[in-house]
């Protein structure tokens, strides 16, 4: 049994050389530049002080985990983490793929393309800028929003420093930031779509709806599929930059995630150790979302990241 | 099969792990030439300090503006004293914090290492990563060490709680830094007197926002606002002494936040906030938001530098009248004037271990306090950016004084009075400001009594003092805790989101819970050194 | 089958047979299309009438729908930002060059982890997949460049970044979706995998080639964060990372900025705004030239079973 094994391993190894060979540069970039530096998540473990690097540093344990599971913020940085990533989840990622099909289904050419050049402009504007101008857009005095809010009767909202209003601001400030970008994939796929599957439902007098709903869906399920599984891990690793710059002390029950604590403690406290620990509390919550995704999409729909 | 993979993945990790290298340490060797004295026989500073020129490494971001060595006054340094700088990061670094500590990491550390605040270069230094300057200063320091032997607080900034001097401060020979300014021509339109204590400033501050002194017809204005709205209620605290940091009361250091006169102070800028004294959105306001308000003729009160009283030659074209002066601080609850903010030394430069020639950088360091090198920090270039009278008097010229920057911002950007170990005179701030300007620094300076010397040093509000370094952790671990905590709760009881006076049992209790007791005790230990070291409370 | 394709794009309804409810939809279509356009570009357009409008005026609110009292005076400044010509270069430089890297290793790996018959495949694909969520976070990874003595250089910015694992995925997946019937063909006629690849497979995949290559180019157009650390010569930084400093300078430094009254003609807000809109065109100049790849179709999937 182990000999056949063995065999048929050389066999395989023989048949497929020349793949490994285009396979070794990404190889070997992997290695080199994701998996050596891996090692310093070790610093989790570790009193670190980055002048002293590692042997210099005090070997702690799960000290740093424990400091970070017992300390007051842990339950509200995770439950905060996983809100916005369902937020995220429920607006975010589907907004792209009926971006796009708006987009696929628009009649009018020229409207088509200014759509889609329009959309994915946000993308080039750095969080910074974007935030700066949501602050300004949401200004209770001089922002548009609530201009328009007042023009129709309502009250101006000084939504900065609500938390309810936390999440909403950021899911849609994502939104508009990276909807546009994030159809391009959508767009490339349904453009792949066979055509005689059209003319065929249209020979059978389906309308709009029911061919989306019917061909274009269906056509698009492996691409969801993927990216979503590639996104859910995404959602979960909110980016600090724009929370920070986003947030204030009132709005903290809301908006103080995993990675916006590990950045108080690790740039700003320059205590590395928590930090790390704090991150690879994230990593593990997107690792085994991710593989549940994995899972549950291969159950239902037979396909799978891996 | 899967099984397999991550079994294989496993063993990935674990063979690189010898792999990854631990940050190879070279030991610095000094130069072992023979030195020239710093000074002349006739005491004068000898120049140039090295014969031929040096080049030596540095890493500074000051604000964001790295070090660079074609500033002119750095030029200048350079023409007399052969010594020339090289900045170890590039001029498009934007972020100090990073850089720093990519710096360490990397272990090749600049020969020349300043940063933003004094507990890093110590922990830095007690690491093995700069030099001690004690001995170096003794020998090749003259000026500096006459100033830390005439000037204790100087001598004791500089010294860290091991006895070890790791970096060269930057004085400060100015004391008072914020004051308080109302608009005049507002005062008088409404026939009010000049607030005295906090009780009549809310009586003023409420006819501000009732009585229309904009005269527009609208509610608009805005009685009390600040440009730095991410640190103001804190300071609006002050008003009723208290704040949400620690103080010294009879040398014990005590909470603000646990003390009665915190509960004063909140009930109060809570009634402040909602009756709209103060500006509501006062938390994400920004930087701008001092030019915006005076320029619309909205904001009636703010708390802030000197800088407030330039609007007077700027803005009575557009609004004519237009006067910004400065008042005494109110007297709190108690009657009791005190202004809480001071300046302190600051941060300044040390010398790293891997530098080669230390003792030339130590006598550079030194040249900076010599009348000369002082003259360049704090005024630039004679000639170009000042010029001096017959009687010796020094004067900034035009182009500092009607540059489009701020004389500051023009100051800085030839390299003047940047983040280094230098006695800074702040002559800019007299000499450059208006009429009302220096009537308000005459009223702060004839009032000593305002300010409490017994107070340790303050940076930005904060507590700035010299920590035991098993303290050090736990004390930023605790307030890491702690300040985020308060801070939350106190923008939540100002906006009306939860009520202060159900809150206040559960809150304290929470910040227990959170170690404040810990805190306290170490904060005790530290001012308890501080006085100690012999010099707290004289100057 | 070009004519399908072509009434395909056209909106989905090939022949004119065309219903109420057709045209009602259509409608609805554009006026959602119209309304996608006002939401996108307003923001856009604001920062555009911002940069020419008088500073003032932007910081209290007033510029809305239109400039006040417009001038140039913030393009003029930042134009005038120090190495903004070098930096400019310097981001087409890494742009170009780096997707071409980056093209490289990905359209090789993806490839290899794309053919069923390679060795440890699933290893292979969980060792890059992986990734996505461990990754060894800043301080290691610039310990890692400093090992291989590649701090402030060019080539680290290049090579440091070879692949990114969720355009490499996409890349594989549209390997996978070619017909494996060209390949059994090639194979039969003793092709090598190398030729497989290089003449049957690339050129086939020129949508996807295409797409993966405008998400390379824009990560690599607006990239700062590395660049800015492991750069440390002036000459040799990007454009992203000069405006990241505008734009951090401006929360540092305007406690000590210049006084903004009705009078001013720029501030730092609005020449960052200025910035912007000259760091954006090259990108909306070259979009469009790659979005008429798509029209040949993409399909990213997930492997069967």
């Amino acid at each position: 049994m182990g000999l056949s094994r063995s065999r048929s391993l050389k066999k395989r190894f023989i048949g497929s050389w020349q793949l490994l060979i285009l396979l070794l540069p990404g190889l070997i970039w992997y290695i080199l530049f994701c998996y050596r530096p891996m090692i310093g998540l070790r610093m989790a473990f570790y009193d670190y002080n980055v002048f002293r690097g590692f042997e210099g540093s005090t070997f702690v344990g799960l000290d740093n985990f424990k400091t970070y599971v017992m300390g007051p913020d842990f339950f509200r940085t995770i439950k905060n983490t996983l809100f916005i990533a369902l937020w995220q989840m429920l607006i975010c990622f589907p907004a792209p793929i009926l971006l796009a099909i708006i987009i696929t289904e628009m009649r009018f050419n020229v409207l088509k393309k200014i759509v889609q050049t329009v959309t994915f402009i946000p993308y080039f504007i750095s969080a910074v800028v974007v935030c700066g101008m949501v602050v300004n857009f949401l200004s209770p005095s001089t922002g548009i929003i609530n201009k328009f809010i007042e023009l129709f009767g309502g009250e101006a909202t000084y939504f900065m420093v609500y938390p309810q209003y936390f999440r909403p601001v950021y899911t849609l400030m994502t939104l508009w930031q990276t909807a546009g970008f994030n159809a391009i994939v959508y767009i490339a796929a349904l453009m792949g779509i066979d055509p005689q599957l059209y003319e065929a439902a249209l020979v059978d007098g389906a309308g709009r709806f029911q061919r989306i709903w019917h061909i274009t869906l269906p056509g698009i399920i492996p691409t969801i599929v993927t990216m979503f599984i590639m996104n859910i891990g995404k959602m979960v690793k909110v980016g600090y930059e724009s929370i920070l710059l986003l947030y204030q002390p009132s709005t903290y029950s809301t908006a103080d995630v995993i990675s916006t604590y590990s950045f108080r403690m690790g740039i700003q406290n320059g205590d590395y150790g928590i930090a790390t620990a704090a991150g690879l509390f994230e990593a593990i919550i997107a690792l085994i979302l991710v593989v549940a995704a994995n899972k549950v999409s291969k159950r239902l729909t037979e396909s799978a990241l891996w | 099969m899967k099984k397999t993979a991550f079994i294989l993945l496993l063993a990935l990790i674990a063979l690189s792990m010898p792999v990854m290298a631990g940050g190879s340490k070279e030991s610095s060797a000094s130069a072992a030439a023979p030195q020239t004295p710093t000074l002349n026989e006739d005491g004068t500073f000898h120049l140039p300090i090295t014969d031929k020129k040096t080049e030596f490494s540095i890493f500074l971001n000051f604000n964001n503006m790295p070090f660079d060595p074609n500033w002119k006054v750095w030029q200048k340094l350079e023409e007399l004293t052969n010594i020339r700088f090289k900045s170890v990061i590039s001029q498009s670094n934007s972020n100090e914090d990073e850089a720093y500590n990519l710096m360490l990491s990397s272990g090749n550390l600049a020969d020349v290492i300043g940063y933003v605040n004094a507990s890093d270069l110590e922990k830095l230094g007690r690491d093995g990563g700069l030099l001690p300057l004690n001995d170096l200063i003794d020998e090749y320091a003259p000026h500096i060490k006459a100033l830390m032997d005439s000037n204790p607080a100087f001598k004791q900034y500089a010294t860290s709680t091991d006895g070890n001097i790791y970096f060269i401060p930057k004085n400060q020979t100015l004391k008072f830094a914020e004051f308080w300014f109302i608009r005049g021509d507002w005062l008088e339109k409404l026939g009010l007197e000049v607030p005295t204590t906090v009780d009549e400033l809310y009586d003023v501050l409420t006819a501000f926002r009732n009585e229309d002194p904009n005269g527009n017809g609208l509610k608009d204005e805005i009685p009390l606002f600040d440009r730095a709205g991410w640190k103001m209620p804190d300071e609006y605290l002050y008003l009723w002494d208290t704040s949400i940091e620690f103080y010294v009361r009879d040398g014990k250091i005590v909470y603000e936040p646990l003390e009665e006169n915190f509960k004063t102070g909140v009930r109060n800028l809570v009634k402040w906030y909602q009756e709209g004294l103060i500006d509501p959105e006062i938390f994400t306001r920004g930087p701008k938001g001092r030019d915006t308000l005076l320029a619309a003729n909205l904001g009636g009160m703010t708390h802030d530098w000197i800088s407030a009283v330039d609007y007077n030659t700027k803005l009575p074209a557009t609004i004519p009248g237009f006067k910004m002066i400065g008042i005494a601080p109110p007297a709190d609850q108690n009657g009791v004037v005190k202004e809480r903010t001071m300046r302190y030394p600051g941060v300044g430069w040390g010398i790293s271990t891997q530098c080669k020639d230390p003792v030339t950088v130590m006598k550079f360091m030194d040249f900076l306090f010599t009348e000369t090198g002082s003259n360049l920090m704090n005024w630039g270039l004679e000639g170009e950016s000042y010029t001096v009278d017959e009687n010796g008097n020094k004067q900034f010229t035009d182009a500092v004084l009607k540059s489009d920057q701020t004389p500051v911002g023009y100051l800085r950007s030839i390299g003047a009075l940047y983040r280094v170990g230098m006695n800074q005179t702040g002559e800019y701030e007299i000499v450059s400001t208006n009429d009302e300007g220096k009537a308000v620094i005459d009223l702060y300076e004839s009032h000593p009594e305002w300010y409490d010397m017994t107070q340790p040093p303050y940076a930005d509000g904060e507590l700035d003092m010299k920590y035991f370094p098993e303290d050090e952790i736990r004390y930023e671990r605790i307030m890491g805790q702690i300040q985020p905590y308060v801070e939350e709760k106190l923008q939540g009881w100002i906006l009306g989101t939860s009520d202060f006076d159900a809150d206040y049992d559960s809150f304290i209790k929470e910040l227990h819970t959170r170690g404040i007791d810990e805190a306290i005790e170490i904060n005790q230990r530290a001012y308890d050194y501080y006085i100690e070291s012999g010099l707290g409370s004289s100057n | 089958m070009s004519h399908k394709v072509k009434a395909r794009n056209n909106g989905g309804s090939a022949v004119g047979i065309e219903s109420r409810g057709e045209i009602a939809f259509d409608i609805v279509v554009a006026i959602i299309g119209v309304l996608l356009i006002l939401v996108c570009v307003y923001p856009i357009y604001y920062v555009v009438i911002a940069s020419i409008s008088r500073p003032l005026y932007v910081e209290n609110g007033e510029v809305m729908f239109r400039p006040i009292m417009a001038n140039l005076e913030s393009y003029k400044e930042a134009l005038k930002t120090p190495y903004l010509w070098a930096s400019f270069g310097n981001s087409l430089f890494y742009t170009l060059f780096g997707v071409l890297v980056n093209m490289a290793f990905s359209t090789t790996m993806a490839y290899a982890l794309s053919r069923p018959r390679l060795i440890f495949r699933k290893f292979f694909t969980l060792l890059a997949v992986f990734t996505m969520w461990f990754s060894a976070g800043i301080i290691p990874l610039y310990m890692t460049f400093r090992d291989f003595g590649l701090l402030d250089s060019r080539a680290a910015i290049l090579f440091g970044f070879c692949i990114n694992t969720y355009n490499m995925i996409i890349l594989k997946s549209f390997f996978e979706q070619v017909p494996s019937s060209l390949e059994e063909a090639a194979f039969i006629d003793g092709a090598s995998d190398f030729r497989i690849f290089t003449q049957i497979y690339l050129p086939l995949s020129k949508p996807a080639l295409a797409t993966v290559g405008l998400f390379y180019a824009v990560t690599r157009w607006n990239g700062y964060f590395w660049p800015m650390n492991l750069l440390t010569s002036d000459s040799k930084v990007p454009l992203q990372v000069l405006l990241k400093k505008l734009l951090v300078d401006r929360t540092a430094n305007e406690m000590e900025s210049a006084i903004i009254t009705a009078e001013s003609l720029s501030s730092q807000t609005t020449v960052i705004y200025a910035l912007i809109i000259l760091a954006i065109i090259p990108m909306i100049i070259v979009y469009p030239f790659i979005q008429k790849y798509f029209k040949s179709g993409l399909t990213i999937g997930a492997n069967k079973g």
